[in-house]
Order: structure tokens, then sequence, then C-alpha cells
């Protein structure tokens, strides 16, 4: 094992709103509950599929900010975030702050009454298209914050959030940045919900990663955000947790399938532990998947896993406490694995009962208790064959 | 930050080389793009159209990949709208939802041209491409990558078409179709151009940078930039600003 604090990038702030909760705080208590609650069915997003979904409730509408829900998630997660870092906004000034942002639902603009008009002919009005070009997430927190740094928003669909981070971690190391502040957003949508049922990995009911009997994912909706900062720099150093190593790869194999034997994602994997300082597989203490439910994509960790970590790979998904958030669910699982770390114990994998004849293993079915875990790994896989790792690090 | 240097560049717009319906079919017939829409075949031609400079014809495994836009497939979009409209809602076609995501294209790319890199699809309506070039530089600095093929597309449609008149501040005319190819790397080579590239001010302060002008593009080039993109003879360095419409 070889690794060193200058490539760190301590996690100073951390901000979070799911159907865990609105808060890191909120989120912490509910992730380790023995009984999770329960997807519904939709109440904002007006359907005539009978889906459910994790959808967060508690949060008011607000009508002032531009973007949709997606925005208002990713407003009040980044609050939390930078009340987190105890950071106000003048600290902010004369930083070099980047910002690093994912999200699917937020960079199309998928305004069901202003195409039905534009279709027909008539002049839509103009606030849809200004709320979108405004809605933009990184761009639109560097106008909120008035920070001149680096403003990028990803969107590599279902890994969108962990590339976020990802990259956010490059800035912090190569010099780039004093600070970044990273994560991802996406709120629950007619057009992904009507689309991924189209695609037939929609459960019928609460979804079952990497179970037997799994029959899809639930869609859901979250924000995540981090503020990163050097690990050898004041802040950083005074972080708990740190983002340590990075890997993307992509399959180059089929729009929707990732591949059956996960080289693509076995790349990611090999790439972020040489990122966080060439560590070996055998000093990660735990993984928290991708796990959507859908039987392709939890075969294919599997398969990784195995082969990479072993029979006993240690891993869960978190899937079934959140639903798939789609560009914010690398964010939320970076959180997530850091909460773990910080705890010293992961939750068992909610709703796995048994393993299938086609799993070489299975994850974890009671929780874990690791008193000394200081390495954890989030995987990432997204349409089009995107494959991302995160490796955190408990200092 | 190492330089940045360009390897090879194609330009397709209409102050370049413009790129034809016909070009674009034979891309698709080359590519076997049958169920792709026409965003990620104006990608694909970047690379694979017959017309315009020569591009290296296979790139390592490894190279990274980054796609660029503003208002990304937003045809396709569309036509998933279309389908919720007109038909219920367990009828709507999956292919076309599957290519209305913005990491579509780059998928598309990858799998034509045999690459694995580090991918990435990027979007924003702040000069996009120049956060496109930096990203670009942070992989390229990282060694994620020893090469990186940048991508931008911008695709004409009734949204760009609205834009001028929903939009004029911002869009006093509409958004140019635009199509661009970058290759690029940190090692100067024969014929390779250094590309100085500035980042969008924002709306911080400090950069000593004035509020970029009104752009042809939404990727954030001017027409004298994108004329400059195209001159492939052209060694010296390549001097790149952010340009944009007024701000919101």
């Amino acid at each position: 094992m070889m690794s060193t604090t200058h490539n760190l990038a301590g996690v100073i702030g951390k901000g979070m709103i799911s159907t865990l909760g609105n808060t890191v705080a909120e989120t912490r208590g509910a992730l380790y509950q023995p009984v999770p609650r329960l997807p519904e069915l939709p109440r904002r997003v007006a359907t005539t599929l009978s889906l459910p979904v994790f959808e967060v409730a508690d949060l008011a509408p607000d009508t002032g900010i531009p973007g949709g829900f997606s925005l208002q998630l990713l407003r009040h997660a980044l609050r939390e975030a930078l009340d987190d870092a105890k950071l106000a906004g003048g600290d902010l000034a004369g930083k070099r702050v980047g910002v690093c942002m994912g999200t699917t639902v937020a960079c199309q603009l998928n305004d069901i009454p202003f195409y039905a008009t534009l279709r027909s002919g008539a002049l839509p009005p103009a606030r849809p298209l200004n709320n979108y070009i405004a809605g933009n997430p990184a761009e639109w927190i560097r106008r909120e914050l008035g920070l001149n740094g680096p403003a990028l928003t990803i969107s590599n669909a279902c890994s969108s959030g962990a590339d976020a981070i990802g990259i956010g971690l490059l800035w912090i190391r190569q010099g780039l940045c004093d600070l970044v502040i990273a994560g991802g957003t996406d709120e629950l949508n007619r057009v992904p919900l009507v689309g991924f049922n189209a695609l037939g990995v929609c459960a019928p009911g609460p979804c079952r990663p990497f179970d037997a009997d799994r029959a899809g994912l639930n869609l859901g909706e979250a924000a995540g955000v981090v503020i990163l900062a050097p690990a050898d720099a004041a802040a950083g150093d005074r972080a708990v947790c740190a983002v340590a190593g990075y890997g993307n790869s992509a399959d180059a194999f089929h729009i929707t399938q990732p591949d059956p034997e996960g080289h693509g994602l076995e790349r990611a994997i090999r790439l972020s532990l040489d990122s966080a300082g060439m560590i070996q597989p055998g000093d990660i203490d735990f993984i928290n998947a991708h796990g959507t439910g859908t039987p392709a994509n939890d075969r294919v960790e599997a398969i990784v896993f195995h082969r990479l970590f072993g029979a006993a790979a240690r891993f869960l998904s978190t899937k079934a406490l959140t639903g798939h958030t789609l560009g914010a669910a690398g964010a939320i699982e970076c959180i997530l694995t850091l909460l773990m770390l910080e705890e010293s114990t992961v939750p068992a994998s909610m709703r796995f009962e048994r393993l299938a004849a086609d799993m070489p293993c299975g994850p974890l079915r009671s929780p874990c208790r690791l008193p000394a875990a200081q390495w954890a790994l989030s995987t990432s896989l997204a349409f089009g064959g995107a494959n991302s790792a995160l490796v955190m690090r408990r200092r | 930050m190492p330089d940045l240097y360009l390897q090879n560049c194609r330009v397709f717009s209409r102050f370049t080389t413009p790129l034809s319906e016909d070009d674009l079919k034979a891309v698709r017939i080359a590519c076997s793009l049958r169920r792709a829409d026409r965003f990620t075949t104006l990608a694909a031609a970047a690379v694979k159209a017959p017309a315009g400079q020569a591009f290296p014809a296979t790139l390592p495994p490894s190279t990274g990949l980054i796609t660029v836009s503003a208002f990304g497939p937003h045809k396709t979009v569309f036509a998933t709208l279309d389908d919720i409209l007109d038909y219920p809602e367990d009828m709507i076609l999956p292919v076309r939802f599957s290519h209305s995501v913005h990491n579509a294209a780059a998928a598309y790319l990858g799998t034509i041209l045999a690459i694995t890199g580090p991918t990435f699809a990027v979007t924003g309506f702040e000069a996009p491409l120049f956060a496109a070039l930096e990203l670009a530089q942070t992989l390229l600095h990282a060694a994620a990558c020893p090469k990186l093929l940048l991508i931008g597309v911008e695709e004409r449609g009734s949204l760009t078409q609205a834009a001028p008149a929903l939009a004029p501040e911002r869009f006093p005319t509409e958004p140019e179709e635009i199509v661009c190819a970058m290759l690029l790397s940190t090692e100067a080579t024969a014929g390779s151009r250094r590309v100085i590239h500035e980042r969008h001010p924002g709306t911080g302060t400090g950069t000593g940078t004035s509020q970029p002008a009104a752009a042809a593009c939404t990727l954030g080039l001017s027409e004298a930039a994108i004329r400059q993109l195209a001159e492939s003879d052209n060694t010296a360095d390549l001097r790149l600003s952010p340009e944009h419409a007024a701000d919101l």
C-alpha cells in the first residue's frame, strides 16, 4: 500500500437531501434503521404509471429560483454543505473556488406544456427556456456565490455525480482550486419515469439490489454536495475523511447495456485504486456498489467485485433506501460512504435475501462493524457504458 | 498546468466546411448508425465525415473523450415528448428515450472509435467549450489518457429556431449549427498548435477579464475563432477567448 496525504482532497463539508432525510444528520440516523422506508406512488409527478418511487416530500417548492426542482434540491444541499464547512459567502472571496456538478434532468428542456405550445406553431412563454439556461447547476452555483473558478456540469447519466466529485479531486490535486464544490442533483420527473419504464428496467415493487428476485430499479430524487479542500491545507487537514482516488473508463460496448464481463468497470476501479496511491484491492474495507436492482447491472458488479476483491468482497447497495437518483446517485453514495467510514459501520444491503445462480457473490446481509475501516470504494455505472469509481479514506 | 496542443482539428459550420444531409447519410452508413439520432450522427461526422481535413483513422484505445453541447440532443428530447403527448405513457419508444441523454453521442463515439478512456458529456451555456478544454487539460495532466478527443456539437432544431424570439438578449440570431473535433495532447508534435485558452469569467471578481461578447455559437466561439480553428496549415499558437451572448 502506498498513499500520500498531498493527493487527498479533504471533505470539509457535506450536504445531502433524499428520502433518507433532508440533512446529513437525518440521513446518518436513517441509514442504519433496520426497517427502511418503502417507495410509494409519485405525488408531485403526474403520471398514469403505477411505479413506486422515492420522492422527497418535505421540501416546499420554491418559485424564486431558476430551473426545476433539481435546483431547489441542489440549493438545499449546497447551503448545508457550506454551513458544515463553516463557509459564509465572504469566506469564498479571493479564493479559487471551482464548481463541478452532475445532473441529467436539469440539462434537458423537457417542459411538456412549453413543447406542446412550440410544436403547435405558437410561441411559448420564454420562462421555461430562460429557467433551463439559468438552471445549469454548476453555472448557477458560480453565479449564486459570485465565484470565478472553473464551473463544469457533467451529464454522464447515472455516473454524473461521482464523476463531478472525481474531477473535483483532480482540480484540488493539480492546484487549480483552493476549494471545490462538487456533487450532483436530479429530481423525479415524468420524462425519465416513462423512459425508464419503456426500457423495461423499473421494478413493480420495492427494488431488491443483488437479490435473485430483483426485478429492476425504483427511481428517486436527491442532491448531494461536498466541499473539498487540499488535505495539506489547514481546513482539509482537519477533515475526518477525504476523497482519495478516482477512475473513469468507458465500455465502448452498448448504448444502454453494460459490458457483461465488466471490463470497463474493472478498469475504472483499478484506475481509482492507482489514483489513491497505488493501493491494492485488499486494502479496500468495503464497497458501496451502484446496485440498481436491474438484472444486468447487479450481475456485472458482482462478477467484477468477485474477480477483483475475491469471494469475501464486502459490499452493499443503498438504492433500496434512496431509489436510483440518476445524476445525483454517485454524489449521495459518496456521502453515504463517508458516513459509513465515520461511523465505522456498514449497514446491511436492504432487501437482499437470496443469491442468484448467476452471481458469484452477494452483498452484506446484516450490518457490519468495521472499527479499523480506512478505505472504501463507491462505484457508478451509467447509460452508454460509462463507469466511475471513487476511493474514500478515513484519516 | 502543462501546455495543451492541438494535434488535429476539423470544424464543420457555415463559416468553414458545411456538412450536408448527404454527408450525414454517408456517416450513418459507414458507422452503422441505423438507430442513432442526428445529434449523434453529427458528433460522429466530426471525425468520420469524408469531407474536411484528414483525421487519424484510429486512436489509442486509452484516448479520452469529451462531448460538449449547450442544448444537447434537444430534438430527440422533443421526440420523446411527442411520444408522451401523443401516446399512452406505457407506449414510449425506448430507443428515443435512451438517445435523448447528453452522453448518448459519447457512447456511440467510443464504440465507433473503439476507445475506452475517460469519457465525459459536458453541458452549459457560458461558453461550455472552454469548460471542456479545461477538463481536457485536467485529464491529460492527470495522465488519465495520452490523448483526448474533444467533440463540440450544436444541432439546429425547433428550439434553436425559436430561441431568438424567446430570448433575444441572449440569442440575437439563431444559434449556429456547428460540429468540431479537436484531438488534444500535452505533447508538441510536428504540425501541432499550442492552445492558449481562457476561462469564462463567470460573475466573480479578480479575473481581470471583461464580460464576453456575443458569440456565433452556443459553444462560446466567435466566427473568427471558428475560422481560426479550421486553419489546418497554421501552426502558430491558437488563442481562444470565450464569447457568448449577454448574461441573463
